[in-house]
């Protein structure tokens, strides 16, 4: 990696300096950045947060004068440890974190040293909407029949785990609509698809990027998108809302944040660079050929957006110690 | 044959500790999981009851003796202490001076000469460490030396 | 099938850069196999970003390469100096690193080799014409199946510790001990945490690896008497030679029914993600251990054969799910996901009507890349086991201390891994000293979490009747072998018995 990134800065480093020095120089801060700059990732490596932020870290020498974004795995405690580390780590602008909705799960579940408030957000690049799925083979085949089964009776559905995101939204919807599941807590995705193509559980809960893939093969169904508009990903799957009028909208997102109070100047110099990163032609191709789709939105949007998540999640958390 | 088996007294004291320490670990655990919440208190308490029975059963079948020949005990805890002060050094020196104290540590107690030789030997493998892990692996260690050598 | 497709990505491979970077692969893979705590999944992870830029031609070979390679790697560290470099070698170590010390580390070296490659070989094939079924398969498998199977897995540790059952036991149980720690899966409640973030998600296998196995030894170097020192020293003069590799006629016969076995076993269980690799391993181990007795263990040749064959048959059969139905098997084909979508491909059915050509290239190159280990593997062989001996005991032991602390270090970016490996490494020395076996502590570790999940998991399904294991008729029938192998002893003692006295009289 480090071959090709030196290799690549030969070329541009000497021209992407001189232009930071002409100019762009009242923009940045005058000596930001000056090094590498850590991207912790709070998970193993191999999932969708680690893929996404080692494509950052390969087009970011480009955009940040030839310093690298050094991809560090830092998993454990359900992301508690990569979190806590860079909440504590000094503000200068050189740690950054692959922000996912757990921050909030772990800030609101777990006795953690850290809030919302611990950090600065700095660019949302990633929204995934939730859906429901079912087998191919399923006589649940549209939204109403699952909903109806599930007011009749028990549904088994597929989690990727206890007080996961998607766990909560079931139990959410479960709550509103007084609708009976049965969790099957997994691990991850790929357990919840085979156990829906295997006909093990009758529907599942996951993110729209994971369900997409399968079902474009014909082994899953996808019977509603939890989003206030149809996907460019599905544009055929209709949305929760269209076919039952109630507005539902839950799912999980990938942003980059910093730990709080970073200097002014090198905090508008990190967003100026990382969104002039994440929307770049070829960033944006490179998220599309992995199946990612970009949704840019700035530090302020991205806090926003943060909090409103909260306000959902802790409406909801108190019935979770008695759901599962 | 079978007598040496049966012989509570045939093992070596430490098949004794052994099994004390098991029915030990045994009672903790059972103490640990009845404070535990419903299905997360069932598969600790099966372990803790099945530990019990083990500690039962190596008492009184000990099967292969413990063998202590050979051993300089003093070697152990030297291990342990030398281990612990280069995982501090780790954690608050850096990796490259930690990795070099470990080498030249080590080949002291298993009887290298000292000597400059050694220490370059040390120095040499702390930077080659340092490299294949920071330049090709992208795992880049803690530590003054190994920033200046990876940049 | 389309055999012409097949063939034109058969040519493919044979050319120059795709060939080229398969034994880039290759070697990389098999360099960072025998590093303890170095692993596949780490060097995808740095890998598949690169592969970006490069065609498919050129990636494809050099990942499926690194991931073939890297396990066969990991048999040369735990032969030659009983270090596993992987998971998937634990089992190797017990008779390839008995047979060193009888002095023939040639002979060790080269069934590892010859194990690895044919059966490798045998289960790329198998991927390549049966996948598709195969995936069907293992879809039925469902939380019942997994209960049963883990139970079917954990089962082979009785076995394994004939005249020290209870020792065994102990190491069994105590595995399932430590894996309790963390979040438990069903309810996420922590469990043996001691408030202690570190132990929420449970204690990384990968550093009690190095421990128990790498970081144990040391220790023991460090305390052996000055005579036990140079007792150990002469042992270890024996140079390697080419002939010593190579497997005379007789012994290739000899081992032939073990690799068939131990690797349909390797690509029957080792399609299951989670649970399969292990599992296979053990379950190969215990075929042999039933067969042989008491001399498995003291430099047993099927005792190298019968594991190596089903690490190797598990690195094809994981692509399987992959591969036809798009799901990834493990965090390794997970990232051969990341690389495919990178290249603009989707796995799944339409993989091979989409684009032919990757695909099939994929699947071939599984076979090519285990037909290059043999040479290259027989090379290093030849060559790494001289370099060791060179080096001077102190200088090894130094070494491999300072390949252990960094390996735990680098595997969570943390010294808490450091902390892990320390803490194992002791229990490990102990254990070695107390005559505890420590491969049935591993097995316990890695199956305790499925187990446990799938049981919840089918009482959630089955509304909490146990009966739900029996009626599913594939759990059944696992359930129903574990029973058997419970009971042979009393069988076998019984059938002798009368045997015996059928004798007498």
């Amino acid at each position: 990696m480090t071959y090709r990134l030196t290799r690549l800065s030969l070329h541009t480093r000497l021209p992407l300096a001189l232009m930071a020095a002409t100019l762009a120089a009242p923009l940045y801060a005058a000596d930001y950045p000056s090094q590498n700059i850590d991207y912790i990732v709070p998970f193993d490596a191999g999932g969708a947060v680690d893929f996404t932020g080692r494509l950052i870290a390969e087009a970011a020498p480009d955009v940040f004068d030839g310093h690298q974004f050094i991809v560090k795995n830092m998993p454990g405690g359900g992301a508690v440890i990569g979190q806590t580390y860079v909440s504590k780590a000094p503000a200068d602008g050189y740690t950054l974190l692959a922000m996912t909705s757990s921050v909030i799960n772990n800030a609101l579940t777990k006795e953690v040293s850290y809030d919302l408030d611990s950090f600065t957000p700095l660019a949302l690049y990633n929204l995934d909407p939730g859906v429901v799925v079912t087998a191919a083979d399923s006589e649940l085949t549209d939204l109403q029949s699952f909903l109806d089964a599930a007011s009749n009776g028990d549904v088994s559905i597929a989690t990727p785990g206890n007080s996961t995101s998607h766990h909560i939204t079931a139990v959410s919807l479960a709550q509103q609509n007084d609708l009976g599941f049965r969790y099957v807590h997994n691990a991850s995705a790929a357990m919840q698809l085979q156990q829906l193509m295997g006909g093990h559980v009758q529907a599942g809960f996951m993110s729209l990027g994971e369900a997409v893939g399968p079902a474009e093969d014909g082994s899953i169904r996808i019977l509603a998108v939890m989003d206030s508009q149809r996907s460019d990903l599905a544009p055929d799957v209709p949305t929760w809302q269209e076919l039952t009028g109630e507005e539902v909208q839950w799912g999980t997102f990938r942003g980059i944040a910093a730990p709080a109070d970073l200097p002014e100047d090198v905090k508008v110099a990190l967003e100026e660079r990382l969104g002039q990163l994440l929307t770049s032609p070829a960033f944006i191709e490179r998220m599309n050929e992995a199946g990612y789709q970009v949704n840019y939105r700035d530090g302020d949007a991205f806090r926003e957006y943060l909090d409103s998540t909260a306000d959902k999640m802790e409406q909801v958390l108190p019935t979770l110690d008695t759901a599962s | 044959m079978i007598r040496h088996r049966l012989s509570p007294l045939s093992g070596h004291w430490l098949d004794r500790v052994l099994a004390a320490m098991c029915l030990a670990l045994a009672m903790a655990v059972l103490v640990a999981a009845s404070g535990y919440p419903g299905s997360a208190a069932d598969f600790p308490k099966i372990i803790g009851i099945l530990l019990a029975l083990c500690g039962i059963g190596l008492w009184l079948f000990p099967g292969k003796q413990s063998d202590l020949s050979g051993v300089r005990l003093v070697g152990v805890g030297w291990a342990i202490v030398g281990g612990i002060a280069v995982l501090l050094a780790f954690a608050y020196v850096g990796a490259d001076l930690a990795l070099c104290f470990l080498f030249i540590g080590c080949a002291l107690l298993m009887g290298h000469a000292p000597g400059l030789r050694l220490v370059v030997i040390a120095v040499l493998y702390t930077l080659v460490l340092g490299l294949v892990f920071g330049a090709l692996l992208g795992v880049p260690l803690p530590g003054v030396l190994f920033a200046l050598v990876v940049k | 099938m389309d055999y012409s497709a097949l063939l034109a990505a058969g040519e493919h491979a044979l050319s120059l850069w795709p060939l080229l970077s398969l034994l880039a692969g290759v070697t990389l893979g098999l360099v960072v196999g025998s590093i303890p705590g170095l692993n596949d999944t780490i060097t995808l992870a740095v890998l598949v970003p690169i592969t970006f830029a490069m065609p498919s031609d050129v990636a494809f070979p050099l990942l499926v390469g690194v991931y073939c390679a890297a396990c066969f790697g990991g048999a040369f560290p735990a032969i030659l100096l009983k270090i596993p470099g992987t998971a998937s070698s634990v089992l190797t170590a017990v008779d390839g690193h008995a047979m060193v010390k009888q002095g023939l580390a040639g002979r060790a070296l080269g069934i590892a080799t010859y194990s690895s490659c044919f059966a490798g070989t045998l289960s790329a094939l198998v991927l390549v014409f049966f996948a598709p079924l195969l995936a069907q398969y293992a879809l039925k498998f469902g939380p019942a199946e997994y209960f049963s199977l883990c139970v079917l897995g954990l089962s082979t540790v009785v076995g394994m510790g004939s005249g020290n059952v209870m020792k065994c036991a102990f190491s069994c149980l105590l595995g399932l001990l430590v894996a309790m720690v963390g979040l438990s899966p069903e309810s996420g409640y922590p469990r043996f945490t001691f408030d202690n973030f570190w132990l929420l998600e449970g204690l990384p296998l990968t550093p009690i690896l190095i421990g128990l196995f790498g970081l144990s030894v040391v220790i023991e170097m460090l305390c052996r008497d000055a005579g036990a020192t140079a007792e150990a020293e002469v042992e270890h003069r024996t140079p390697i030679r080419f002939r010593d590799m190579l497997l005379p006629w007789s012994l290739v016969r000899r081992l032939m029914p073990t690799w068939l076995s131990a690797s349909a076993l390797g690509n029957v269980i080792g399609i299951l993600p989670g649970a399969g690799m292990l599992v296979a391993i053990y379950m190969a181990y215990e075929r042999v251990r039933r067969r042989f007795g008491e001399r498995c263990g003291q430099g047993l040749p099927e005792g190298i054969a019968a594991p190596e064959a089903a690490n190797n048959s598990v690195v094809a059969s994981s692509m399987v799910p992959l591969l036809s139905l798009g799901i990834p098997g493990n965090s390794t084909s997970a990232l051969f996901l990341g690389a495919l979508l990178i290249q603009g491909l989707r796995p799944g059915p339409s993989l091979f009507n989409d684009s032919p050509d990757v695909a099939w290239l994929i699947v071939i190159c599984f076979v090519f890349a285990n037909l290059v280990m043999f040479p290259l593997g027989l090379l290093l062989a030849r060559f790494v086991p001289n370099l060791i001996r060179a080096i001077p005991q102190p200088l090894l032991a130094a070494a491999i201390a300072g390949l252990c602390f960094t390996g735990a270090f680098a595997i969570g970016n943390s010294v808490f891994g450091i902390v892990v490996a320390l803490v194992f490494g002791v229990v490990g020395f102990v254990f070695n000293r107390m005559q505890v076996p420590l491969s049935p502590f591993i097995l316990a570790l890695v199956l305790a979490p499925v187990v446990e999940r799938a049981f919840f998991q089918s009482m959630a399904l089955s509304g909490g009747s146990p009966l739900y294991f029996v009626t599913q008729p594939l759990s059944a029938a696992m359930l129903t072998f574990t029973a058997l192998f419970l009971l042979w002893p009393l069988f076998k003692r019984h059938f002798f018995k009368s045997r015996r006295s059928l004798a007498a009289d």
